[in-house]
């Protein structure tokens, strides 16, 4: 049951944090800046039964510099924090499709630490599927938990009250 | 060939839908059991009153699992107790405790609850005041594990119901459709 719980709270705290700061980098400085590189890259990962799962992104750079003036950076990032594999391949597509070499795309950068940027920010929606599995998993710690009570006679025998 | 994925897809869907709704089903059903063993005569409603105890009981009867000749050399134990209360200028006297008959009471429940009550002189009883000679030791006894199922049963409906829904909400286009492209 432990465990159980430890793996939903990890889970979940995982979704909530990623998503708040996920919201907090709409807040961060913009600038406008250039694709220089977009591929869409796969990854095939295999399970101990064999069973293989494929994972898609979009292998991305641009350069930007802070206030559109200064020394020119470059940033790899869909999301802040977050690399952004999924299994939906359409999806990588259509940002592939949106984002051709020489593009010019907003830029977000951390304000502090220009060296951090994204180019979405407050719509990665990835945290919400954590989010619901770490309830999952609380769930499941409290079913557990209510079986191991529905045995325990003592909380019967304590509701009779006699004097 | 694209027509039996097409046949496969949607027989899967279905097979996948009548799944959750057996389960939200067996789920109604569960948490059902509790809530009609809160309402049945209106328990909710019952008073509470001190009752005299009259008698304690520790009763060995004989074990219905065993064979008949062995049936009293592992006898259950039975805790049998008689109360009297007084409710609307009268008295009633009554022997139930309420146990939930869908539970095991085994016969160290029984033991520990006759040494609970044989030194005792008066216990707290519940009485239904549309019916006062009905009465029992305990207000409700709830199978916690029916609210386990329930819980147990729903949980992985709502989970897909839930990451269902985000997929609908967030289309192949809508992280694109994000990007703020400058022209």
């Amino acid at each position: 049951m432990i465990i159980t719980l430890i793996i939903g709270l990890v889970t979940g705290l995982f979704g909530i944090i990623i998503k708040v700061l996920d919201n907090s980098a709409k807040k961060w400085n913009r600038a406008i800046g250039t694709i220089t590189r977009s591929e869409l890259i796969e990854k095939i990962s295999e399970d101990t039964d064999g069973r293989k799962s494929i994972t898609y992104k979009v292998d991305l750079e641009y350069s930007y510099s802070k206030n559109g003036e200064g020394k020119e950076m470059v940033g790899n990032q869909l999301f802040p924090y977050v690399e952004a594999w999924s299994p939906f391949k359409q999806e990588k597509i259509k940002i592939q499709e949106k984002l051709p070499q020489g593009t010019k795309v907003e830029v977000f950068y951390k304000p502090g630490n220009s060296s951090m940027s994204c180019l979405i920010a407050g719509a990665n929606y990835f945290p919400y599927y954590f989010i619901s599995a770490g309830l999952f998993f609380v769930a499941i710690a409290v079913v557990i938990w209510i079986y191991d009570l529905s045995d325990d006679l003592t909380l019967v025998l304590d509701q009779i009250i006699a004097k | 060939m694209r027509t039996l994925i097409k046949i496969i897809y949607i027989v899967g869907i279905t097979a996948m839908f009548a799944f959750l709704i057996l389960l939200t089903v067996f789920a109604c059903y569960s948490i059902y059991k509790p809530i009609v063993l809160l309402t049945e005569n209106n328990k909710y409603q019952w008073e509470e009153r001190e009752a005299e105890i009259q008698k304690v009981e520790l009763e060995s009867l004989p074990n219905p699992d065993m064979p008949e000749e062995a049936s009293m050399v592992f006898p259950l134990d039975e805790c049998k107790i008689q109360y009297t209360y007084h409710y609307g200028g009268e008295y009633y006297t009554n022997t139930l405790i309420g146990l939930n008959q869908e539970k095991e009471y085994n016969s160290n429940f029984h033991n520990e609850l006759y040494k609970k009550l044989k030194d005792k002189h008066k216990v707290i009883v519940y009485v239904n005041p549309k019916n006062p000679s009905q009465s029992s030791l305990l207000k409700y006894d709830i199978d916690l594990k029916d609210i386990g199922a329930a819980i147990a049963f729903l949980i992985f409906p709502l989970l897909l119901i839930h990451w269902g829904y985000v997929g609908k909400k967030h289309p192949a286009e809508y992280l694109a459709d994000q990007l703020n492209i400058i022209p």
